[in-house]
């Protein structure tokens, strides 16, 4: 993750555009090895931050192992629980849940994590993300690797029958403007 | 008789199985220099009539996430439940705390989604001045069953669960692991007995207790029919799922979940026992007994216990509810005492030939 900013768009609203190097494409394809991928969340016009209650967190310099959707992004490009950091501890390369905790498998229930919160962050902190900070804990269960959530994630994904492909989910979402989304009426 | 009541008394093994309180901790959506996002004054979260019409199944779930945050929280209301609105959208940015049932569709394909607006972080705190709690109106509107998997009324997940989880969002709280309503994706605690079984646990209370300061004296606990799963960091029952057919050989594995969701440690009884209705939550026939558990405030235990059914005293061919209950001998005064037995998704048939 090389850069995170924040825009404002009449149709798509406030966004944060987080700029990625891509290292590898394990499954389907990305235009360019330049990905700049559209999160909602950012400044309104009014100086305000809109946010959502399940919104990604980022840190520049961060390395992500991320499930991309191809379906609407207006709120997040990426699904729901597929999104996973890489950081390296004691020597050795581990795969990373949002709240810190190492990843241990994937398996029809979701992702599974051990119980010790090794890193704290990144979380919104104002006008930005914190990094994240290695605390002091011990890990006492054994994480796997990024090869390892990569198979394991296309075993999820081969029982799913969902199929990988296509371009990028629009951020423009189905309703205009973008901050009056419909509501579900109740069926008589 | 004889012989079944032995078998119990031998057999039961009991274990109680503390969770290390820094493995339950809350989180914030937001901090400025370091100080938590909070609501400011209280505001008034409106109401979509549209979406969420008086007197519907829907306002139900809607006024128990109110009243459920609202009751022994906080020294003080920071959020509620007032005001109306028939708008067939929600509008984000205007300035109104607005809730609605929406078309999963909208909502990234989630069972919720809570639009939360902050004020600039400049010097010192800042603090949320506009949220919208949205939820997936294919969801089940009702009080679903503390057993967790009854079909028959909805089953894994209840818009109840979901409008709690993101209630707690628009105070401020994000996503945590563990025996919690705000545990991201899947099942959500549930507690027992006659009320609403959908109700903020130990670290819901907590976190709300360090955005709004203390709430006083609390004094509750809660009988659990899930509990959390270590190997998959998920809520799940109990214990085995259906009926076990036996003529009285089979050992059977209880787990129950005791929380104390108050603001002081508490120790209690546990009952098992089975009786012959879901709701039957007294009385019936006496499993066991056990005594002296302490459970440290605002935290919970998973009790496991091995044991025989009480084949002697059960009659043939009948099917068994089995049921727990913490503090059975009534010894602490709660504030609330209606959620102290909870039914398992465990039933038993007595087979005789």
């Amino acid at each position: 993750m090389t850069r995170i900013a924040f825009s404002y768009g009449e149709t798509s609203g406030p966004r944060t555009e987080v700029s990625f190097t891509v290292d590898a494409v394990y499954e389907g394809s990305v235009p360019s090895n330049q990905l700049v991928l559209s999160v909602f969340g950012g400044f309104l016009p009014s100086g305000r931050f809109a946010t959502t209650s399940h919104a990604p967190a980022f840190a520049e310099g961060q390395r992500r192992l991320l499930l991309l959707r191809s379906d609407s992004a207006f709120w997040s490009p990426i699904v729901t629980d597929y999104d996973f950091t890489v950081e390296e501890v004691d020597g050795e390369e581990v795969v990373l849940g949002p709240d810190g905790r190492l990843l241990l498998s994937i398996g029809v229930l979701g992702p599974r994590f051990g119980s010790e919160t090794l890193f704290d962050g990144p979380h919104l902190e104002g006008e930005g993300f914190t990094y994240p900070k290695r605390l002091p804990t011990v890990p006492s269960d054994r994480g796997i690797s990024v090869a390892a959530a990569v198979s394991a994630i296309r075993a999820v994904i081969d029982e799913s029958n969902v199929v990988i492909g296509g371009p990028l989910g629009s951020i423009v979402p189905d309703w205009s403007p973008w901050n009056s989304p419909p509501v579900a009426g109740v069926e008589p | 008789m004889r012989k079944g009541l032995l078998r119990a008394g031998i057999c039961l093994s009991l274990m109680l199985l503390p969770f290390a309180d820094n493995a339950y901790a809350y989180t914030f959506l937001e901090t400025c220099n370091g100080c938590p996002t909070t609501i400011e004054i209280t505001e008034s979260l409106r109401q979509n009539t549209y979406s969420i019409p008086v007197g519907s199944a829907r306002e139900s779930d809607l006024i128990n996430a109110h009243n459920e945050w609202n009751t022994g929280i906080t020294s003080w209301s920071p959020l509620v439940r007032s005001g109306t609105t028939s708008d067939t959208v929600v509008t984000h940015g205007d300035g109104q705390w607005e809730t609605a049932v929406v078309p999963r569709s909208s909502i990234n394909g989630d069972n919720g989604l809570t639009y939360v607006e902050f004020s600039a972080c400049f010097i010192g705190c800042n603090s949320i001045v506009e949220a919208d709690p949205k939820i997936a109106s294919d969801l089940f509107f009702g009080n679903p069953d503390e057993s967790g998997w009854d079909v028959a009324v909805g089953g894994a997940l209840s818009a109840r669960d979901v409008y709690l989880h993101e209630w707690g969002h628009a105070i401020g709280l994000d996503h945590q692991l563990g025996f919690d309503l705000m545990i991201s994706g899947g099942l959500k605690p549930r507690g027992g007995g006659t009320g609403s079984h959908s109700s903020p646990m130990g670290d819901d209370r907590k976190g709300a207790a360090a955005l709004y300061g203390s709430f006083g004296t609390y004094k509750n606990l809660v009988a659990s029919g899930l509990r959390f799963a270590t190997s998959s960091n998920t809520v799940t029952t109990t214990t085995y799922v259906g009926t076990i057919y036996t003529s009285g050989s089979t050992q059977v594995t209880m787990r129950a979940s005791l929380v104390n969701n108050g603001t002081q440690n508490l120790s209690f009884d546990w009952r098992t026992h089975v009786n012959t209705c879901p709701t039957c939550y007294s009385g019936g026939i006496n499993w066991s007994n056990w005594y002296g558990a302490t459970v440290n405030n605002r935290n919970q235990v998973l009790a496991e216990q091995v044991v025989y059914p009480p084949f002697g005293s059960m009659a043939c061919n009948t099917t068994y509810y089995t049921f727990h209950t913490v503090d059975s001998g009534s010894a602490q005064s709660e504030n609330r005492e209606f959620d102290n037995s909870s039914h398992h998704a465990l039933t038993i048939h007595k087979v005789c030939i």
